[in-house]
């Protein structure tokens, strides 16, 4: 619809005027970038052990920029190809979250009354399991796959998002303009999507970009209990698994991975904190 | 046959400390294309009257009676049937223009939103349609308008933006609550001459909620004023400002500060405050604050009389003693 456009290009003008969002912004392009395309331009494939170059620290001259780990592959390689998998699947167990959090949040909020205490006494209840352990069960009666995780992940996620929401447009509902909807005939989808969530876009956005970092620590949590990402596939959280071992004798094992990841998430509250500023249009 | 039709209206909240009747068997008529005006203090139930017509209570009012549109019943109607009269049967301007309108939205998207719901048009139409609307309420500067954003414009000018949300999709019968209270004065006029301006060109009836006598005089044909709940006097517009009946009516025209009053002489006020929804006896709601009371005010709470079209539900009117 021409509104959520209007909507998001003006954002959009307005983001383009802060510095460290759009700084963020190209950074975090050239790491998505570099995650796609850098690893198959480099000449070190990500699991291929040499044996001659094992534990080697950064060397431009060798071509491991990024020196090697202790099986001899190279770390740059292999960053680059963790990031890719943990950004995948942050961004899509985030969207998931978003998703369902946002519409049953929004839903709820609107409705109130009993249909309200209904669908939040069920948040709460899947709240009460230890969610660790329903996603351990979840790939133990699945197979294990990047693409369960990221649903398992998400499905944890939304809980939060739909109680932020929730809150949000329980708020929002005694405002005027959303009686003034009512009032002329708007019916409860309109009044749901196209005058209730998009004031509620701040907020998820910014706690959606909050939400990534989380996402990505999650996965090397599950990754570094041995239920997540498995070798010799590279995911943030087992390469700074890795590294965490061999920190004392070999930091750079550990730095590139972790470097990586702290940009990662420094950029998204950068754009996050940038993104509020900009869809809030009377902050100028 | 009026167009809308309120007998018997009464509207409760269910509050964690009981219910609590906010209006109490309103009859209220208004008729094709009229302007009536509904008067009263904050808390005499006028707006509560209104919202209740089309099902716009807070989620714990309840209200019964009898409100019929058009001759059909409203109250009790499905959400769906309300949804589908609210904007091109009955719509509403609220108080606070700057509240009412949706922030992130353009002027424009908001009242091709206000069409979108009821009809199937395309955007450029929509839009057109909009902008003429936005010339009709007398927006100046109306395309370049259509692509501000509400906290962008003048107090006034949200104000027409509302009213012009309003009317996008053709009411017949348009209610304003207190359209002029958030505005400067001078632009209080000009809104009034807007709606006198409308009611002339647009075949549209109107209501107008106000404490405010003097938006409603020479607007409304019509006047109800409503204390307590309960409407106590309502007649001709002319005739109940020239000679009201009802001594909270003469109260209030009494209190309307003039320019050329003596300036040394405190301003005229009712003595005490209305009772609050939950205090109001078994007697006339006004006898605590009247000069007039007397024995059966206590007993009996008075109802609607008088002959011909001017009525006031008092024991003692003031035109009984003038024969």
């Amino acid at each position: 619809m021409s509104g959520a456009r209007g909507l998001w290009r003006d954002a959009l003008r307005r983001l383009r005027r802060n510095r460290a969002a759009v700084a963020s912004l190209l950074l975090l392009a050239l790491l998505v970038l570099l995650a796609v395309a850098g690893p198959s331009a480099s000449r070190y494939p990500p699991d291929e052990l040499d044996w001659a170059m094992m534990g080697v620290p950064p060397d431009p001259a060798s071509g491991h920029w990024l020196g090697t780990d202790r099986l001899g592959r190279d770390l740059f390689v292999r960053t680059l190809h963790g990031a890719r998998l943990s950004l995948a699947i942050a961004l899509l167990a985030t969207l998931v979250s978003l998703t369902i959090g946002v519409t049953w949040g929004a839903v709820a909020g609107y409705a109130g009354g009993r249909l309200d205490a209904l669908m939040m006494r069920f948040v709460d209840v899947l709240y009460a399991l230890p969610s660790i352990f329903f996603v351990i069960i979840l790939t133990v009666v699945f197979d294990r796959s990047p693409a369960l995780l990221f649903f398992a992940i998400g499905a944890i996620g939304w809980l939060t998002m739909a109680r932020v929401v929730r809150g949000q447009a329980m708020s929002l509902m005694h405002r005027d303009f959303i009686e003034a909807a009512v009032a002329a005939g708007a019916g409860p989808a309109r009044v749901i999507f196209r005058h209730l969530v998009p004031n509620l876009l701040g907020t998820v956005v910014v706690y959606a970009t909050l939400m990534i970092p989380q996402m990505i620590l999650i996965e090397s949590f599950l990754s570094f209990l041995g239920i997540g990402i498995q070798e010799p596939l590279a995911s943030l959280g087992n390469l700074v698994a890795d590294g965490a071992a061999e920190m004392e004798t070999a930091p750079w094992i550990l730095l590139a991975p972790a470097g990586c990841l702290v940009t990662i998430v420094f950029c998204f509250n950068f754009i996050g904190d940038g993104l509020r500023d900009a869809l809030d249009p009377r902050e100028r | 046959m009026a167009l809308l039709e309120i007998r018997a209206l009464s509207v409760g909240f269910e509050t964690p400390a009981g219910r609590v009747t906010a209006v109490s068997g309103v009859d209220l008529e208004i008729g094709v294309g009229e302007c009536v005006a509904v008067v009263g203090e904050s808390g005499s139930g006028k707006s509560q009257t209104l919202l209740a017509c089309t099902g716009l209570l807070a989620m714990n009012g309840h209200a019964t009676g009898s409100v019929r549109f058009d001759g059909r019943e409203l109250l009790g109607l499905r959400e769906r049937e309300l949804q589908r009269l609210r904007g091109p049967g009955i719509g509403y301007v609220f108080q606070d223009a700057l509240g009412s309108l949706t922030p992130h939205l353009r002027v424009g998207e908001q009242l091709v939103e206000a069409l979108r719901s009821h009809r199937d048009t395309d955007g450029a139409t929509a839009l057109a349609e909009a902008r003429r609307m936005l010339e009709r309420v007398h927006v100046p500067d109306a395309a370049a308008r259509l692509r501000q954003y509400p906290h962008e414009l003048s107090g006034g000018t949200r104000q027409r933006v509302a009213i012009a949300a309003a009317l996008m999709p053709q009411p017949r019968l348009l209610i304003a609550d207190e359209p002029t209270t958030a505005l400067d004065v001078t632009v209080q006029a000009q809104v009034v001459e807007l709606f006198r301006e409308l009611r002339r060109e647009l075949d549209m009836a109107l209501v107008i909620v106000t404490h405010d006598l003097g938006v409603v005089a020479g607007l409304a044909e019509r006047v109800a004023v409503m204390y307590a709940g309960r409407v106590v006097e309502q007649g001709p517009a002319i005739a109940v400002f020239a000679a009201p009946a009802h001594p909270y009516t003469a109260g209030l025209l009494a209190a309307l500060p003039r320019l050329d009053d003596d300036t040394s002489v405190p301003m005229r006020t009712i003595p005490g405050v209305p009772p609050r929804p939950g205090e109001r006896s078994g007697g006339c709601a006004f006898a605590p604050r009247c000069g007039r009371r007397a024995g059966d005010c206590d007993e009996q709470p008075p109802e609607l009389s008088g002959s011909g079209p001017q009525r006031a539900a008092c024991h003692h009117p003031l035109r009984a003693e003038a024969p």
